[in-house]
């Protein structure tokens, strides 16, 4: 996945909501570091290189975003990879191992899936046959070494899981898809939505 | 909402664990009637007005400790499931509080199958309208379920999911209305009325919802009691007779005991039962850990052609009860429907799980969140002997092994969950939806610790009390012997009233 330098840009409107009495001053805050974050340069503090190679050609099969961001990429991979350096989100399959150890046994074992159809690296197979591969995947028809073709599909689950929420959390996404969640209320006044108009 | 620190070696009266539902009602009863009690809570206290719509920040309200999730429907946990802090789940929980239906309680004597309740609605409902008293409930007028009924607010503003809701109901002839809502409407002392923010899911802050954390445990800690944040119960120590004497639990990396002549669980239906099977406590009958319940919340979500803004105003206010027992059910038991709106990342959360998109269609698909409305539904859940709260081989917490949930829907609620997906797919077609989807799907914790009469076959007595140890009682919804299809948290503070009365007699 091509990696731009700077994290995207945000809407206008956006920005100055952002600046309005309408969010409070912790989650202003909260909006503002996650818009300037910049994993341009990042490198995997959890996953391998080479099964974090694998999630970032993944990510860009799974979930697209030029149709959301069309100048600019969220680093979707960077953020799971940090996102599973912390205490995760309550619960796991129990047919899988602990979210670290099946991300890396499910990125290296489509690798090897890769490897073993098509004669090389997932990150360098074309469009089509990734997504053929994740087909498989997602049908539950995809064995790999370490993980069979339930547990792939159960944790093609938690990927598309993780995919959507580290997205749809971005100030840059929100802008774009008009979302006004975060814009609920203030510390000084809280606005609220009860008056408001429906568009 | 400061309160006192008892002395470690003081030996108190009572020792809740937990801050939620179960144990706020009963802790602010017992402190109100002179006893020492002590709330020991696992998680942090928060200041409400720090609570953030952010979701990914939010879920610092959550239980996030790691639970192992099995059987054919594995349910998740964590996020809108299981929360911490003082004030447990209701500081995430979603407001909406409809009273069980009766039948539910008798739903063995109705069909066949399923249990009874050890007592009957009418034994619950003094104080069911006690607790809908104390905290503040708002509802319509004329409730058209149970005309009788009255609620102290009126419903707070329809969203575009509840207006969707009504029109697809009235199309089809189904019975609907404002919905009961643990929340306040007019201000209420320090507590201000709902504005309509959308993130019941994400912590109040304003004092709007009834939560624990503004209702039973203020009045708790003017009473005198004290609420400890930050401590996680791991073990239970007794005398040579069996009794409780104290309680062991982990506060900044550092293992303390309190001392004390009985002990509440308030834990929740995951936590009490595993504390329990940790300690090997209370289980003589073996049903600690089984007759685990949820509700069947099958969804149906659709796409509007006005812009809904889902995550706008109350999230679900519109419900119908025409689904308690359905003509052409091929069930026992029932269910009701309510309207479903949703802040961004849960939804996502739910499309991205639920139906399966990836590629250009996910990302399509996310681009219409502004005009998406649901609908859900809580449905009843029959005990099954296969699904149950066991431990695991990875240690958690304080060296406390991790639960592990088994869960699998039986042909009851397979034909349940078929049937609200028929439905549900009808009023939103009825109501103009397109693209209609429905997503399978199960919430709440229910069971683990049945109560009943018969000590070989529950765990505690229809008060709550331990068959097996006379100073251990049980006060949360893993006591409840059916899941009903009401939301727990009404319930569980009726119960708590009542377990308090029971204590307070002894």
């Amino acid at each position: 996945m091509s990696q731009t330098s700077l994290p995207p840009a945000i809407d206008q409107d956006y920005l100055a909501l952002l600046d309005s009495d309408r969010i409070s001053g912790r989650t202003r805050q909260v909006m503002e570091e996650r818009a300037q974050t910049s994993d341009a340069g990042y490198t995997p503090r959890q996953l391998s290189q080479s099964a974090y190679d694998v999630l970032g050609a993944l990510a860009a099969r799974v979930l697209p975003q030029t149709a959301i961001l069309p100048d600019a990429t969220i680093n979707i991979a960077a953020r799971i990879d940090a996102r599973l350096g912390t205490p995760g989100d309550g619960w796991r399959f129990a047919t899988l191992p602990p979210d670290t150890e099946a991300y890396e046994q499910a990125l290296n074992g489509l690798d090897s899936q890769a490897r073993q159809r098509y004669g090389t690296r997932f990150s360098a197979l074309d469009a089509g046959l990734q997504d053929s591969l994740v087909h498989a995947m997602a049908e539950g028809a995809l064995e790999t070494d370490r993980l069979d073709g339930t547990q792939m599909r159960s944790w093609f689950a938690d990927l598309r899981a993780d995919c959507v929420q580290i997205f749809i959390s971005h100030p840059a996404v929100q802008a774009q898809l008009g979302i006004d969640a975060v814009f609920n209320g203030g510390d000084g006044v809280f606005q609220g939505f009860s008056a408001w108009e429906k568009a | 909402m400061k309160s006192r620190r008892f002395d470690d070696h003081e030996i108190v009266d009572v020792v809740v664990v937990g801050t939620g539902a179960g144990g706020a009602p009963l802790l602010a009863e017992l402190a109100r009637s002179g006893m020492k009690v002590v709330a020991l809570e696992a998680g942090p206290r928060f200041d409400p007005r720090q609570h953030t719509p952010d979701e990914a920040t939010a879920s610092e309200i959550y239980w996030l400790e790691e639970r192992l999730s099995g059987g054919a429907n594995p349910m998740a946990f964590g996020g809108n499931n299981s929360g911490t802090g003082v004030g447990g789940s209701m500081l995430h929980f979603g407001a909406f509080m409809p009273r069980i239906d009766a039948r539910d309680m008798r739903l063995h004597s109705e069909t066949g199958k399923g249990v009874d309740w050890p007592f009957g609605y009418d034994t619950l409902l003094p104080y069911i309208e006690r607790v809908e008293r104390e905290i503040g409930v708002s509802g319509p007028e004329n409730y058209p379920w149970d005309p009788e009924r009255r609620y102290a607010y009126p419903p707070p503003q329809r969203n575009g999911a509840a207006q969707a809701m009504i029109r697809g109901c009235d199309a089809l002839g189904i019975r609907n209305a404002d919905g009961p809502t643990a929340l306040i409407t007019r201000d209420w002392g320090d507590r201000k009325a709902c504005v309509g923010c959308g993130a019941c899911h994400q912590g109040c802050r304003n004092g709007a919802k009834s939560g624990t954390d503004v209702t039973y445990l203020p009045v708790a800690v003017s009473a005198g009691a004290e609420i400890r944040p930050n401590c996680f119960v791991h073990g239970i120590e007794r005398d040579s007779t069996g009794r409780v004497t104290a309680i062991v639990y982990r506060e900044n990396g550092e293992d303390r005991k309190q001392r004390c002549a009985a002990l509440v669980l308030a834990a929740g239906a995951v936590e009490t039962a595993r504390l329990l099977l940790h300690t090997g406590l209370a289980n003589r009958s073996g049903q600690v850990g089984r007759n685990y319940m949820a509700h069947i919340s099958t969804q149906v979500w659709g796409r509007f052609d006005e812009i809904i803004r889902p995550n706008k105003g109350y999230p679900s206010l519109t419900i119908t009860e025409d689904m308690m027992r359905p003509e052409d059910a091929d069930f026992v038991g029932g269910y009701l429907i309510q309207s479903l709106g949703m802040m961004p990342l849960t939804w996502a959360t739910g499309v991205a799980r639920g139906r399966g998109l990836w590629g250009e269609a996910l990302t399509n698909y996310l681009r219409g969140y502004n005009y998406m409305a649901g609908l859900g539904a809580h449905g009843d859940c029959l005990p099954n002997d296969d699904n149950l709260v066991t431990l695991s081989d990875e240690i958690g917490r304080a060296g406390v092994p991790k639960p592990k949930i088994t869960f699998s829907y039986g042909p009851n609620e397979q034909a349940m969950h078929e049937h609200m997906a028929r439905t549900m797919t009808g009023i939103w077609e009825a109501a103009g939806a397109k693209d209609i989807w429905s997503m399978d799907r199960a919430a709440h914790m229910i069971g683990t610790c049945r109560m009943g009469t018969d000590p070989d076959d529950s765990v505690v007595n229809p008060f709550g009390r331990s068959h097996d140890i006379d100073n251990l009682w049980i006060c949360d919804h893993s006591v409840f012997p059916s899941a009903t299809a009401a939301n727990p948290a009404l319930a569980i503070m009726a119960l708590s009233l009542r377990t308090a009365e029971a204590i307070r007699a002894r």
